[in-house]
């Protein structure tokens, strides 16, 4: 095997995020507590932290200025493309519906397997907010001080508490606020594919004892090791994919290029 | 196999490893003794002397029970790394806004240790390293070393390739001017407060009433079992687990991987009994990664340390961007490649060379180690083919023979490259020597500021064998949260019980990187005096 890490697409994060996808809106764990830079590569990297919170629920909040926050995405995974179908129309829609909903709160279909249907609420106080999302009593107080601590980081420019590139820091003050919430349970250990393999080296020759290629055995695409480290971080969403084709290709034509039973 | 503590419970789905059974209860009939405090505190390293300190500064009665004895105890470290600290500003450092430190240690990491420990690291381990000096002398004062300091003209802000490092290590690791000394002046402020401290008395198992973690069960010398209640709470400061090679090979197994099982690896630390003990007593391990210091690195640099010169595998080949984290980055890659010696080369530009190396963990401080390379490599240059061997000063090191020649094939030569191997030895020099020119490093990316053409004669090469596996200590532990209770099942805390050092996760992950040389000691000196404060305030 690689030695690793070995990475998994999904299975270390916490948060599959609901509406508002991998974007970097503050985020608060079951007692209302901000836990992560919500920048931080977006759902993969803002994940990692939510995988370690306690159980419960964990809360994404934003206000009414999130369409020009959205502007202020990276194009990572699990990011919104504002130009997509369900992109800022879309979710102006759902959100429109969640201010008309109160406490019931706007219902989507999120498409990802697995999710079902999902809720978005909204409200013109973030007490009325923090009670729709289940926060109460000592959680519901950490949840406004949290968010009333997020602002006045947002308003120095500079996160002192995460670190979170303050072009990301907007704070949360234009009604009405909105807020999805998730469950942790059941979410870290779900994910599409594994990404760790054999060991193998330049030419994709899988590697045995000693770091020694075994002759005649190559491995690509997720069967092998060394395309991914600590987790499924994508400088360019899709790139596992871009991987196993470039390599498989790569592979296929050095394979090709052997007179047979060659020492390769 | 990895154990995750789960598998002490009712849905176990593996076999629980040898290393974590949990022991036979000891009765209360074999108790010689009991002993109660506000604060028991297992383990008297860094961590733990911290925390009996600010405990009993804070009021709280403390009982401290460490496995050494108190003449003879083993502190580790030659030196620590903070942030801030009164004597680095009084000497010139730069103040540094905390929350830098946090974004850099966070990215290091990939977002997978946890900010609120770090925070905490960043804002207060400078005030906490004035605290720890309060009651040394002047003659100690004086003979703390800052290295890397004066920083090179190109220093700047610190970013290093592609990260950033801080000044504020502090070298002291001399005879006058120690760790251990640091430690027994603390131990005895905490002593006059009315800190007991049993010297010599192992912690066996954690005492548990409802849920709550109640004290301590030892054992002296003797064999004889104490008991130790705590009021409070229970500090796990007991170290690491580098010793104990089953538990080694199942919790850090990118190293069983990278060894293919083989040898033997391991540390200078301890057997995890600290982390053992919180296991059984329902706490749970961080999920990492699980970072050592050290045992990802494939081989020993040599005399031009973890400088970013260029490295070439046993088969002549370049395999990675010599300047990412010092030795542990590029240590990441040595350690991946096929068997057989790693090497570095240079040439006779060393020392402006040298002047583009960053002040982390394994580099040189130009400011006092350049007279001593210079002797050798005089020496190395006019040795002949047989080589001229170079003693590294770390303990367990054998010489190892060093070679220098006028021109690429007779350096490969001397160094046993033969045949393609060779060829390939010289071709990965004309091409890197391509890339420095052209000032883009098109095959690794390295920052173009580090890539310099090997070009003036004599060239230099220093061999060692690829051997992974060794380190000082392991860096992960129990899962903590932000007041450094251990967490157990649905990451709940677990009342009455903490860990801090060695014991506890959350601090390092990807690996032993140092944007601040020594700061594993620096966190641990910080967080175990916060421990202190934090279980004395309930």
């Amino acid at each position: 095997m690689d030695p690793g890490p070995r990475a998994t697409d999904g299975g270390g994060i916490g948060d599959k995020s609901g509406i508002m996808g991998g974007t970097a809106f503050l985020r608060l764990n079951e007692f209302g507590k901000r836990y992560t830079d919500e920048g931080f590569m977006c759902m993969v990297g803002v994940g990692s932290q939510a995988a370690r919170q306690p159980e419960g629920k964990l809360s994404t909040v934003w206000d009414a200025g999130w369409r020009e926050e959205l502007e202020y995405q990276a194009t990572e995974h699990g990011n919104i493309d504002i130009y997509s179908e369900r992109g800022a129309d879309f979710i102006a829609g759902i959100l429109k519906e969640a201010a008309a909903s109160g406490e019931k709160g706007a219902d989507y279909l999120d498409e990802r397997p697995g999710m079902g249907i999902r809720k978005v609420y909204a409200a013109h106080t973030l007490e009325l907010l923090a009670e729709y999302l289940g926060y109460s009593g000592e959680s519901r107080d950490n949840f406004l001080a949290s968010v009333a601590r997020y602002n006045d980081l947002a308003h120095q420019g500079r996160d002192e508490d995460f670190a979170k590139d303050p072009i990301f820091l907007h704070p949360i003050e234009k009604p009405p606020f909105f807020g999805s919430v998730e469950q942790k349970a059941g979410k870290v250990g779900n994910f599409t594919v594994t990404l760790g393999g054999l060991r193998i080296n330049s030419q994709q020759q899988v590697l045995g004892e000693d770091y020694h290629p075994i002759r005649g055995l190559y491995a690509s695409g997720n069967c092998s090791g060394g395309r991914f480290g600590p987790d499924y971080s994508t400088p360019m969403p899709g790139v596992s994919i871009g991987i196993a084709q470039t390599l498989g290709r790569l592979a296929g034509l050095h394979i090709a290029g052997l007179k047979s039973e060659q020492e390769d | 196999m990895t154990y995750h503590g789960a598998d002490l419970g009712t849905n176990s789905v593996r076999p629980v490893p040898e290393w974590a059974l949990p022991p036979e209860q000891i009765k209360d009939s074999q108790i010689l003794a009991e002993y109660s405090a506000d604060a028991v505190i297992i383990g008297a390293g860094h961590a733990g002397t911290c925390a009996a300190r600010a405990a009993a500064e804070a009021g709280a009665s403390v009982i401290v029970i460490e496995l050494q004895s108190d003449e003879q105890q083993w502190i580790f470290g030659i030196g620590l790394g903070v942030l801030n600290a009164k004597l680095g500003l009084e000497r010139g450092l730069p103040y540094y806004e905390p929350s830098e430190l946090l974004r850099e240690w966070q990215i290091r990491h990939l977002n997978k240790t946890n900010p609120d420990l770090i925070r905490q690291y960043a804002r207060r381990s400078g005030e906490t390293f004035d605290w720890l000096l309060k009651p040394m002398d002047r003659e100690f004062i004086n003979a703390i070393r800052i290295p890397f300091y004066p920083p090179p003209e190109y220093f700047g802000n610190g970013t290093y390739g592609k990260f950033r490092s801080f000044l504020g290590a502090y070298a002291i690791g001399d005879k006058k001017c120690n760790l251990k000394m640091l430690m027994k002046a603390s131990q005895k402020i905490a002593k006059d407060r009315g800190a007991r401290f049993f010297f010599e008395v192992s912690g066996e198992q954690l005492v548990t009433e409802n849920g709550r973690v109640t004290g301590v069960i030892g054992q002296d010398r003797q064999g004889r079992y104490l008991k130790f209640k705590a009021k409070k709470g229970v500090l796990l400061s007991a170290g690491d687990f580098s010793r104990n090679e089953p538990m080694l090979r199942d919790l850090c197994d990118d190293l069983d991987c990278l060894t293919d099982g083989k040898g033997h690896i391991g540390g200078m630390g301890w057997d995890g009994k600290g982390i053992r003990m919180g296991l059984w007593a329902g706490g749970r391990l961080d999920p990492g990664p699980r970072a050592t210091d050290g045992g990802g690195i494939g081989a020993d640099s040599g005399p031009m340390g973890a400088s970013a010169m260029l490295r070439l595998n046993e088969k002549g080949l370049r395999f990675t961007d010599e300047s990412f984290t010092a030795v542990v980055g590029m240590g990441s890659q040595m350690s991946r490649q096929p068997a057989g010696k790693i090497t570095v080369v240079w040439d006779s530009n060393w020392r402006k060379e040298l002047e583009y190396q960053m002040g982390e963990h394994g580099n040189l401080d130009i400011n006092v180690d350049i007279q001593s390379i210079e002797v050798l490599l005089d020496n190395v240059a006019a040795a002949d083919a047989q080589g001229y061997p170079y003693a590294d000063p770390r303990p367990g090191r054998s010489p190892v023979y060093m070679y220098a020649a006028d021109n690429f094939t007779e350096l490969a030569e001397r160094l046993g490259y033969k045949e393609e191997t060779g060829e390939n030895f010289v071709k990965s020099i004309k091409r890197y020597n391509e890339l420095a020119r052209q000032g883009v490093d098109e095959d690794f990316a390295k920052d173009p500021r580090f890539l310099h053409a090997l070009e003036k004669p004599p060239y230099f090469g220093f061999s060692a064998p690829k051997r992974p596996g060794g380190m000082t200590v392991t860096l992960s532990g129990l899962r903590i949260n932000e007041n450094q209770q251990v967490l157990g099942e649905g990451f709940k805390p677990i009342p009455g019980l903490f860990a801090s050092g060695n014991c506890s996760g959350g601090r390092f992950a990807m690996d032993y990187t140092t944007p601040i040389p020594g700061c594993s000691i620096g966190i641990a000196q910080t967080l175990g005096r916060i421990a202190g404060e934090y279980i004395a305030g309930l």
